[in-house]
Order: C-alpha cells, then sequence, then structure tokens
C-alpha cells in the first residue's frame, strides 16, 4: 500500500519537474524525485540500489546540473530602434544608450556576458526567434524591456529596477504558452 | 560567481559535515563486502564531497593532475590484482584470502570512482564554450 503512495508522488514530482516554468525549481523537483525513488527502491528491497540512486540522483547530478545553469552566460540582448537608418550604420558605435551601460553593469554583477544586438526589425519577429534574452524598445524616451518568465537572470534583472523604481523604464514579461 | 554571494553560514556548515561525510564514505568502502553499499557507492560519496567544496570555493582544482594519474594507476592496479588472485588459484585456499580480496577491490574500486567522477566534473567546470581555460 505504502508503495502505491510513492508511486503516486514519484510520478507527480516528474510532472512537476517537466512542467515548471523556471530551470533551477526543474532541478530541486528532480532531486526530489530521485530521492523518492531512493526511498521506494528500499521498500522494495534494494538497499543497495537504493544508495546509489540517493547519492547520485540527488546529490552529485544535482550539482552539475547546478554549475551548468551556472555557465549559461551569455545574455542576448536586442535594441530595437526603429527611427534608425539601415543604411548609415556608423554611426551606430559612437552613441550609446544610457539604459545600456545600466544592463551592462548588472551583467558584469552576475558574469554575464551581454550580446547587444542593434535591430530594425519588427517586436514580433524578434520574440519568434529563440534564444533571445532581453529586448529594449524605445517609444518617445521611454524604455520598455521584455523578458521571459523562463529567464530567470532577466527576472532578476526586473526585480532590481523595480526596487530603484525608475519611472522611465517599464518591464513586460513574456509567458509561454506551449 | 562573485565574492557577494560567498556565504559563511554554507562554509562553517561545510566544514563542520566534511569529516561527517568523508567517515561515511569510508565507512560505506569498508563495509561494502557485507552491507549494502561498495566500493562505487562509497566512491560516490566521496565525490560528493568534492562536489560540494566546489559550491562553497568556487576555484578550480590544483590538484587535478594527480587525481588523472591517480585514475589510471587504479585501472591499472585493479586488473593485475584480479588476475593475480585468478590465476594464483588464492580462490580455492581459504577464505580469509576471500575477505582479504573483497575489501582490496571495494578500496580500490573506491578510489579509482572518486577520483575519476572528481576529474570529470572539474573538468566540466573549467571548460568553456568548447575551449579549456
Amino acid at each position: 500500500m505504502i508503495e502505491k503512495i510513492f508511486f503516486v508522488i514519484l510520478i507527480v514530482s516528474a510532472i512537476m519537474a517537466v512542467q515548471t516554468p523556471k530551470m533551477r525549481r526543474a532541478v530541486v523537483y528532480l532531486a526530489v524525485f530521485s530521492a523518492l525513488s531512493a526511498f521506494v527502491y528500499i521498500l522494495m528491497g534494494a538497499p543497495d540500489a537504493a544508495l546509489a540512486e540517493a547519492v547520485i540522483g540527488s546529490t552529485i547530478s544535482t550539482i552539475i546540473y547546478l554549475a551548468a545553469l551556472q555557465k549559461y552566460k551569455v545574455f542576448m540582448i536586442y535594441l530595437l530602434d526603429e527611427k534608425q537608418d539601415t543604411h548609415h550604420r556608423e554611426h551606430i558605435s559612437h552613441r550609446k544608450d544610457p539604459i545600456l551601460t545600466t544592463i551592462e553593469d548588472f551583467c558584469t554583477k552576475r558574469e554575464l556576458e551581454p550580446l547587444i544586438v542593434y535591430t530594425v526589425d519588427e517586436l514580433d519577429f524578434i520574440k519568434e526567434k529563440p534564444g533571445w534574452d532581453l529586448i529594449v524598445t524605445k517609444v518617445k524616451n521611454r524604455y520598455v524591456l521584455h523578458g521571459r518568465e523562463q529567464n530567470y537572470h532577466a527576472m532578476a534583472l526586473k526585480d532590481e529596477w523595480e526596487k530603484e523604481k525608475k519611472k522611465k523604464v517599464s518591464f513586460v514579461i513574456e509567458k509561454e504558452h506551449e | 560567481m562573485n565574492h557577494e554571494t560567498h556565504s559563511e553560514i554554507l562554509e562553517d556548515i561545510m566544514f563542520l559535515i566534511y569529516p561527517l561525510i568523508l567517515v561515511f564514505g569510508v565507512y560505506i568502502i569498508l563495509t561494502g563486502p557485507r552491507n549494502p553499499g561498495g566500493g562505487f557507492q562509497g566512491g560516490a560519496i566521496l565525490v560528493a564531497v568534492f562536489m560540494s567544496r566546489y559550491l562553497v570555493f568556487p576555484i578550480s582544482m590544483e590538484s587535478l593532475n594527480f587525481l588523472k594519474k591517480l585514475d589510471k594507476i587504479m585501472l591499472i592496479i585493479l586488473i593485475i590484482t584480479a588476475v593475480v588472485y585468478l590465476f594464483l588459484g588464492l580462490h580455492q585456499t581459504s577464505d580469509l584470502f576471500k575477505v582479504i580480496y573483497n575489501t582490496l577491490m571495494n578500496v580500490l574500486i573506491g578510489i579509482k570512482v572518486g577520483s575519476g567522477l572528481t576529474v570529470v566534473f572539474y573538468t566540466f567546470i573549467d571548460i568553456e564554450g568548447g575551449q579549456e581555460n
């Protein structure tokens, strides 16, 4: 009977690991899954396998996943400027938006490597591309930053901005519907 | 990781439980032949010590080359021990040899797994963007 209860909890934790939007939470759910399955192994009379599962599943692979998440470093920023003339690219490097300095400071603090792309494409076109972390658009001296909910760096940037309460900047968080 | 995230609480707790995890790993290795556990599980516990050291002090390890050599040497010693044990016919002589052989193999496997997985983990940390630092 108790085995069946733990089987159900195992399946629930596995589904939660797949369904959660944040990577770090998924890692924690996987560790819970491993610990529970180690317990189920003990109930089914395999203490040897249970020890290996507990050590490897919930310790070593968790630490490796966390280290891998820390190495996830390149921060892709798209800067949209619709007034920009695409035929004269020389002057792009001369001026720099003040918001970019703030974002770059944030990136150096978290040891990220900012990769800034100046573009004149439509916002929706860029959003469909994979691999963006932050989109900055400029509407009449007001900046709008677009971030995704899964991206914990973007969420941290949003939190930092809300703490400082800058009025010129607003944040839009995309939720993925898949 | 920068120094702001370096936590003193984590450091102190790690300092306290390091020796306990080490002793537990050695215990699992040595009681392997009789109880659940054995060389592989004990070695993996020892690796967990080195890995959690990375979470507290995120620096790479200096003695990695030594561990690489140890890994290879242990593989050779493992094969030699098994071959010697079988071809000299020690398994037919007495139970004492069996106990000694089992414990020795467990210790060797524990050291090999410990050094091997540590090398894998620290190599994984040092490599960045497909190139070694």
